[in-house]
């Protein structure tokens, strides 16, 4: 068996080149200490950001739940999974990959954008992921964060968000797509 | 009768010796396009599959950047228009990237470290030592960097993850359910204990070995072999195939017809999942 499979390399690296990968391998490295801090913090989702943690836990499968007054019976209540789209939401929060970062202005108009029915109605959007359990082994599904909005006028919300201990508000000024 | 077994395992032995038979420039250097071909090919396939999506949704420009990463895989593999086709490559990831970078794991970032990088080395990227050096320090990175994860959420040294994979995942990751009994769910088993110690320590070496410097083929068609297996569990092989073909230049072995076949075949299981198959069959 040979130590040394492949042919010697024909072509001789500039120097710069040399310093290029130096560079990205020192840029990785320290990307790999970031992300490790990160996930010890419980800061983002440990299977993205390079996946260096995945498999480590349960994926997390972050999911939008939206509460709404029903008009019927006057109580809050969940909306049926189905009954509205979470897509822009999803991608203007990123996915959710950060864990403790506010639902913000764009992420709620982009929300409304996809629900117009939903509109100067007023909201409670949660967010909810699998965490790992230890006694029993499994996996619970938990709320984490939480958005309340309310209405002004026919254009303008206002809204309250809470995540990782934190509260942030805001008031939007809302512009429904053409 | 008595010699009957002595020519199957001569072409055995003939076969396995064939695989460090060493080759002619010419070949090895297809060989190692193949590989990066091949490489490229994991991500367009797996981007592929969600263009229905990308269709339904609007959202054209990654419908145009897969087809611009599908169309990458056979320009790499020619001499002349292999370097176009990684820049074709690298401006499809490109798009991916500035959309969905905070949604991107494993698979797509290790691509975005190493594939586009193989531009820099000029026209014959597979003669570069310099290149083949990267990938092996790249992927022992990755693979430092998954072990300490796995320290650091301690589920691998307790075991607690592949029992809550035995009881909770799907069919493939089931596979080590039966070392423990259903009482596993209150407290991980030693049996799981051992496998998710000896996963953590078994990245640990490969990390170590590569940054290293190690480059036996022998090391190569074990951890290949591994990667395999760990393919097979997880009902991930995309990953996996990706990882081979990076292996396979950073060694210098390239990507073999046989292993290629190989590779290929995965890559079309996997878009149906292993775990879907079982749960057909039985």
């Amino acid at each position: 068996m040979s130590s040394e499979p492949m042919q010697a390399g024909q072509w001789s690296a500039p120097r710069w080149l040399k310093l290029v990968i130096f560079a990205l391998l020192a840029l990785h490295t320290v990307w790999v200490a970031v992300h490790l801090r990160l996930v010890s913090e419980g800061a983002i989702n440990p299977w993205k950001l390079g996946g260096y943690g995945m498999y480590t836990v349960p994926h997390p499968f972050p999911r939008l739940h939206v509460f709404a007054i029903n008009r019927e019976t006057r109580t809050w209540s969940e909306l049926s999974v189905g009954t509205f789209s979470s897509y822009r939401f999803d991608l203007a929060s990123d996915l959710h990959t950060f864990n403790c970062r506010m639902a913000g202005a764009s992420a709620l108009s982009a929300f409304l954008d996809d629900n117009p029915h939903l509109r100067r109605m007023p909201l409670t959007l949660a967010l909810s992921r699998e965490t790992m359990t230890e006694e029993p082994i499994g996996a619970r599904r938990q709320i984490y964060a939480t958005t309340e909005i309310a209405w002004s006028d026919a254009e303008t919300f206002t809204y309250r968000s809470e995540v990782c201990g934190s509260t942030s508000e805001g008031r939007v000024t809302y512009a429904a797509p053409g | 009768m008595v010699d009957t077994g002595m020519p199957a395992m001569r072409r055995l032995g003939g076969a396995v010796g064939s695989l460090w038979e060493p080759i002619s420039e010419e070949r090895l250097a297809l060989y190692l396009r193949l590989a990066l071909a091949i490489a490229i090919l994991t991500v367009g396939f797996e981007k592929s599959l969600e263009m229905p999506g990308d269709i339904g949704t609007e959202r054209y420009h990654l419908v145009a950047a897969t087809l611009t990463m599908l169309a990458a895989v056979p320009l790499v593999l020619l001499e002349r228009t292999t370097r176009l086709g990684i820049v074709l490559f690298t401006a499809g990831l490109a798009v991916y990237v500035a959309v969905k970078w905070a949604g991107y794991h494993n698979h797509g970032w290790l691509t975005a470290w190493t594939i586009p990088v193989a531009a820099l080395f000029g026209m014959r990227w597979w003669d570069s030592d310099l290149y083949r050096w990267y990938l092996r320090m790249t992927l022992g990175i990755a693979m430092l960097a998954a072990c300490a994860q796995k320290l650091l959420a301690g589920t691998y040294i307790d075991g607690s993850y592949i029992t809550y994979l035995s009881l909770h995942g799907s069919s493939t990751e089931r596979l080590f359910g039966f070392l423990c009994c259903a009482d596993a769910a209150n407290g991980s088993c030693g049996w799981h204990r051992f496998l998710g110690t000896f996963i953590v320590v078994w990245q640990a070496a490969v990390g170590i070995l590569l940054i290293a410097g190690l480059r036996s083929i022998a090391f190569l068609a074990i951890e290949v072999a591994f990667l395999l297996g760990a393919g097979l569990y997880a009902d991930e092989m995309n990953f996996q195939v990706l990882n081979i073909a990076l292996l396979c230049i950073g060694f210098g072995y390239g990507m073999r017809p046989w292993l290629c076949a190989i590779c290929l075949a995965l890559l079309l299981v996997d878009t149906y999942s292993i775990s879907a198959m079982v749960d057909h069959v039985l």
